[in-house]
C-alpha cells in the first residue's frame, strides 16, 4: 500500500515537474517576443519623424530618412509579388488541377517544399550569377527577382492546399455546364480559394518583405533616391545592415527605425492572416 | 441528317475553348520555373565554384586558413561554424519548443490558446535581421556581463579549462550566435510540433487519461510516438533553417575565419561569410571560394531539408 | 484530386455469364444510345459493352449495387471522364445518331447540350443569380432583361424561384442543401441543354427536398431527356419510365419501369428489386 502511494506520488510529481517546466518554456518563448518587440519600440520609436518618411539616407553627420530605402523595398516587394503571384498561383493549379500524382508532379512538389525553406542567402548568389554577373551590375529588378523566388513557394503551396480543398463535384461540375477548363478554374476554382490564395500572398509578402540576404548582391545598395529598376537600389533591409554595424549614433538610430518599420509591416501581414484565417472559419 | 447538323452547329464555341491548352502550358511552365529555380542554385553555384574546388581540392573542407590577401581559401572554419552553431542551436530550441507545443496542446486554457498560438506565429515571423540587431545591442551585452565573464573567471589558470573557454568577453561568438538561431527556430519547430499533436485523435489520448495516466505519460507514451516520424521530420525542417539562416547570426558570430577553439570563441557561418564578403570579393578565386561555400551549404540543407520532408510529409503550417 | 474508380468495379472474377434482357424502344423516340460502350479506368475494365437506348422526353433510371457502373456510364455520356488521363470509353455514344465519343466532337460544346448535376450540391461561390447565368453567359449574349428572364424561367423550372427571388443577389453557398441541389438543376437547365444527367441528386438531401427534387425531375421531362443514376429503387419507380438494371459493369436488364419491378425477366434484377443482395 505504501509502495503503491509512492509510486503515485512519484508519478503526480514527475507530472508537475512537466507541467511547470512546459508552462516556463512557453512563457520564455513570450518573453523573447516582448523583449524584442520592446527594443524596437524603446529604441525606434523615438526616431520616427517626418525626415524619416521624407528624405533619402543621410551622409554621416547629417539630417536624413530612409526615404529610398522605403520606396526601393516596396518597389521591389511589388514586382517581387506580382511575379510570385502568377508563377505561384499557375504552379499551385497545375499541381493542384492537373498534375495530381504523377511523377513529375511529386517531384515538383518535393521541390517546391525544398525551396520554401531553403537558404534565402543561395538563391541571392543564384540571381547574381543569373542576372548581375551577365549584365555587369547590381540591379533592382535582380533584387525583385530573388524576392520572387522565395516568396514564389509560399503561394504554390497555398494555392495547391487551397484548391485541393474543393471538391472534386466542384471542379467537375463547370465543366459540366460546357464551360471550358481554364473558365472553370478561372471563374469557379480560383473563385472559390480566394481566401486561401490570399492568405498565402499575404504570408509571401511577410516572408520577403524583412529578407536581407538575397538583396546584398542582387539589389545592392543607394545612398540616393532612385526608381530606376535597372540600377542599384536602396531598400530597407541593407540600410539596416550597414547602418546597424555603423559607428554613428545617427547611422544606427536610423536602423533602429527601420527595422522597426519592417516589424510592423510583416507582423502586420502576419496579423492579418490570422484575422483573415478566423473570418472564413467562420461561415 | 439534318438533325446531325442542327445539333452540332446548334452553339458556338465558348469564348475561351480554345485557351485551354495554352493555360494548360502555362501552369505547367509556372511549375517548371520552380523546379528550374532549385536547378540553377545548384548548377550556379557549382560552376561559380569549381574554380575553387579545382585549385584546392580536399584542402577547401580541411584548411583554416581563409587569407584573401594571399588568394588561399579554406572552408573549414565556416564549415565546422555552420554545423557547430546549428546543432546547439537545434539543442537549445528543441526543448523549449517542445514545452510550448505540448503547452499549448495540453495545458493551455481554453481563452489563451488562440493568442499565445499567435503569439508564437509572430515569433515566426520577426524578420531575420531584427533577430540580428537585437542580438547583437540586446543579448550580447547581457550575455557577455551575466555569462561569459562570470564563467570565464571560473576555469582555473593554466588548465584545460582556461582553453575552452577562451575568447573575447563582448557577447559575440558561437554561443551567442547559436542562442539567436535557437530563439528563431523555436517558433518554427513549436507551430509544427503543435499542429502534429493535433493530429493525434482525441480518443486515443482520452483512453489513455481513461485508464488513469498523468499528462507527462499520454504525452510520451501516447502522443510523441503517434507522432514520431514526422516530429523528426519537424525538427530537422528547424536544422534546415539554422543551417541556412544568415542575417541573424552575421551580426553575432564575430566574423572570424579560423577554426573555433573555444565556446566563446567567435567564428562564422558559410552563410555570414558569403554576406560579408561576396558583395566586395577582391579577387576571382575569393569569390569562387565564396561560391564553392554556397555548394557545400546547398547540399547541406538540401540533404536536411529533404529528409526532413521525407519524414514530415506537408503537415507543417506554412 | 485522384479520380479513383469506384470501388470493387473490375475485380470481379470474369468469366460469369450474364444474360442481358433489353426491351426495344421505337428507334424514332430514341435521343441518346449508348453501342458495346466499355469504359476503362486506367487498366480497369468499369463497363462491359453496354448498349442501352435512352428515349426522348422520358426519365431513365440507372440502377444496380454499388460499383456496378452506373455512375460510370453516366460520365461517359458528357464525357466528363475526359478531365482525367487514364480514363477512356470505347464503343458509341449517339446523341441523335451522331458518335460524340469520336475525336473531332467539342467537348464543350457536347456538355453544353448534355447537363449534369451532381450527388453534392456544388453551387458556385457566387450569386443565386450569377450561378444561373454562369453557362448562359458561355454561349448567348443575352441583354440584361433577357437575362433576368432566363434566369427567372431557369429558377421556376427547378421550383426555387419563389423561394429565393428576393435574393437572387446572395449568395448561392447560403441556401440550404435542397435549395441548392434545385439551384444545380436550374444552373443545368438554364443552358437549354438537350439531355440532363443525374447523378444520385437527392442522396445528401432529407425527405422533404427529395419529394420536392423528384416534382422538378418529372416536370423537367417534358422538355429534356433526362438520365438518372439513383441507389434508390422507390425512388427509380416513382419518376422513371424507363430502368436499367446494371450489374458488375454489364447491363442486366433494361425495360420500361413498371414491367421491371412487377416483372423482371433476369433472376438477378428480380433478386436486387426484392432485396435480396446488394
Amino acid at each position: 500500500m505504501a509502495l503503491a502511494f509512492n509510486r503515485r506520488g512519484r508519478r503526480s510529481v514527475a507530472n508537475g515537474a512537466f507541467i511547470l517546466a512546459c508552462t516556463l518554456a512557453t512563457a520564455l518563448a513570450l518573453v523573447f517576443l516582448v523583449a524584442i518587440l520592446a527594443s524596437l519600440l524603446v529604441n525606434g520609436v523615438g526616431g520616427i519623424n517626418l525626415d524619416v518618411f521624407t528624405m533619402s539616407t543621410p551622409a554621416t553627420g547629417s539630417r536624413g530618412g530612409l526615404l529610398n530605402g522605403i520606396v526601393g523595398s516596396l518597389a521591389m516587394c511589388a514586382i517581387a509579388m506580382v511575379l510570385a503571384i502568377v508563377i505561384g498561383i499557375l504552379a499551385g493549379t497545375w499541381l493542384a488541377e492537373f498534375a495530381r500524382d504523377s511523377t513529375y508532379g511529386k517531384v515538383v512538389r518535393f521541390t517546391n517544399d525544398v525551396l520554401l525553406s531553403a537558404p534565402s542567402i543561395l538563391v541571392g548568389l543564384f540571381i547574381y550569377w543569373l542576372l548581375v554577373r551577365p549584365f555587369h551590375g547590381f540591379s533592382g529588378i535582380a533584387g525583385a527577382v530573388a524576392l520572387a523566388l522565395l516568396a514564389a513557394p509560399v503561394v504554390t503551396r497555398t494555392t495547391e492546399d487551397v484548391l485541393k480543398l474543393q471538391s472534386r463535384q466542384l471542379r467537375e461540375s463547370g465543366v459540366a455546364l460546357g464551360a471550358p477548363v481554364w473558365t472553370a478554374i478561372r471563374a469557379i476554382m480560383w473563385r472559390a480559394a480566394a481566401g486561401g490564395i490570399i492568405t498565402g500572398g499575404l504570408l509571401a509578402f511577410a516572408r520577403i518583405s524583412g529578407e536581407t540576404a538575397p538583396l546584398l548582391f542582387t539589389a545592392l545598395n543607394n545612398q540616393l533616391f532612385s526608381l530606376d529598376m535597372t540600377k542599384p537600389i536602396a531598400n530597407l533591409p541593407s540600410i539596416i545592415f550597414n547602418y546597424a554595424l555603423s559607428a554613428y549614433d545617427d547611422s544606427r538610430r536610423l536602423a533602429w527605425v527601420g527595422a522597426l518599420l519592417i516589424t510592423i509591416a510583416v507582423l502586420g501581414a502576419n496579423v492579418i492572416v490570422r484575422a483573415f484565417a478566423r473570418e472564413r472559419k467562420r461561415p | 441528317m439534318a438533325e446531325l447538323m442542327v445539333g452540332a452547329t446548334k452553339r458556338a464555341r465558348p469564348a475561351g475553348a480554345g485557351f485551354d491548352p495554352v493555360f494548360r502550358i502555362l501552369c505547367f511552365a509556372a511549375a517548371t520555373t520552380l523546379l528550374t529555380a532549385i536547378a540553377g542554385v545548384l548548377i550556379s553555384l557549382l560552376i561559380g565554384g569549381e574554380p575553387a574546388f579545382a585549385k584546392f581540392g580536399l584542402r577547401f573542407f580541411t584548411s583554416t586558413v581563409w587569407n584573401p590577401v594571399t588568394d588561399e581559401y579554406g572552408g573549414a572554419g565556416p564549415i565546422v561554424g555552420t554545423l557547430i552553431t546549428a546543432a546547439l542551436a537545434l539543442l537549445l530550441a528543441l526543448p523549449l519548443a517542445f514545452g510550448v507545443a505540448v503547452f499549448l496542446t495540453e495545458f493551455c486554457p481554453r481563452p489563451l490558446r488562440r493568442p499565445i498560438g499567435v503569439a508564437v506565429e509572430l515569433l515566426a515571423g520577426v524578420p531575420s535581421i531584427v533577430y540580428g540587431m537585437w542580438g547583437l545591442f540586446v543579448l550580447a551585452p547581457l550575455f557577455a556581463k551575466y555569462v561569459e565573464i562570470p564563467i570565464m573567471g571560473l576555469a582555473p589558470p593554466g588548465s584545460i579549462w582556461e582553453t575552452i573557454l577562451s575568447g573575447v568577453p563582448n557577447g559575440s561568438g558561437l554561443i551567442a550566435a547559436s542562442i539567436i538561431l535557437a530563439i528563431m527556430i523555436l517558433p518554427y519547430i513549436a507551430a509544427t510540433l503543435r499542429e502534429l499533436f493535433l493530429t493525434v485523435p482525441a480518443r486515443v489520448r482520452e483512453s489513455a487519461y481513461g485508464v488513469g495516466c498523468t499528462s507527462l505519460e499520454v504525452v510520451w507514451s501516447v502522443t510523441l510516438p503517434y507522432v514520431r516520424k514526422s516530429a523528426i521530420g519537424a525538427v530537422m525542417l528547424g536544422l534546415g533553417r539554422a543551417l541556412g539562416e544568415t542575417m541573424a547570426v552575421t551580426f553575432v558570430i564575430g566574423n572570424s575565419h579560423g577554426f573555433p577553439t573555444g565556446i566563446f570563441d567567435s567564428g562564422s557561418t558559410i552563410a555570414s561569410t558569403i554576406a560579408n564578403e561576396f558583395a566586395e570579393a577582391t579577387s576571382d578565386m575569393h569569390t569562387s571560394a565564396l561560391l564553392a561555400l554556397g555548394f557545400v551549404l546547398f547540399l547541406i540543407t538540401f540533404a536536411v531539408l529533404a529528409m526532413a520532408r521525407a519524414l514530415l510529409g506537408r503537415k507543417d503550417p506554412v | 484530386m485522384t479520380a479513383t474508380p469506384p470501388a470493387a468495379v473490375a475485380t470481379a472474377p470474369e468469366p460469369q455469364v450474364f444474360e442481358s434482357f433489353v426491351e426495344a424502344i421505337p428507334q424514332e423516340r430514341i435521343k441518346l444510345e449508348t453501342r458495346k460502350l466499355s469504359f476503362f479506368y486506367g487498366k480497369n475494365q468499369a463497363l462491359h459493352e453496354v448498349s442501352l437506348p435512352f428515349a426522348g422526353n422520358s426519365v431513365t433510371a440507372l440502377i444496380g449495387p454499388s460499383g456496378c457502373g452506373k455512375s460510370t456510364l453516366l460520365r461517359a455520356m458528357n464525357r466528363i471522364y475526359a478531365l482525367y488521363p487514364g480514363q477512356r470509353a470505347e464503343g458509341e455514344v449517339l446523341l441523335d445518331g451522331e458518335n460524340i465519343l469520336d475525336r473531332k466532337v467539342d467537348l464543350t460544346q457536347l456538355r453544353s447540350r448534355v447537363g449534369m448535376v451532381f450527388q453534392q450540391p456544388t453551387p458556385f461561390p457566387m450569386s443565386i443569380y450569377d450561378n444561373v447565368a454562369f453557362g448562359v453567359r458561355l454561349y448567348e449574349k443575352l441583354s440584361k432583361p433577357d437575362m433576368d428572364a432566363r434566369v427567372e424561367e431557369s429558377l421556376r423550372r427547378a421550383a426555387l424561384w419563389d423561394e429565393v427571388k428576393d435574393k437572387l443577389k446572395s449568395s448561392g453557398l447560403g441556401l440550404s442543401g435542397g435549395q441548392q441541389q434545385r439551384l444545380c438543376v436550374a444552373r443545368g437547365v438554364a443552358v437549354r441543354p438537350e439531355v440532363i444527367l443525374l447523378d444520385e441528386p437527392a442522396s445528401a438531401l432529407d425527405p422533404h427536398s427529395t419529394a420536392k427534387l423528384e416534382e422538378t425531375i418529372v416536370e423537367l421531362k417534358r422538355d429534356y431527356t433526362i438520365v438518372i443514376v439513383t441507389h434508390n429503387l422507390q425512388q427509380a419507380g416513382r419518376i422513371s419510365d424507363h430502368a436499367a438494371f446494371m450489374y458488375l459493369g454489364r447491363l442486366i436488364e433494361f425495360a420500361r419501369t413498371d414491367r421491371l419491378f412487377d416483372n423482371p425477366r433476369a433472376s438477378r434484377t428480380a433478386d436486387y428489386i426484392t432485396g435480396r443482395f446488394g
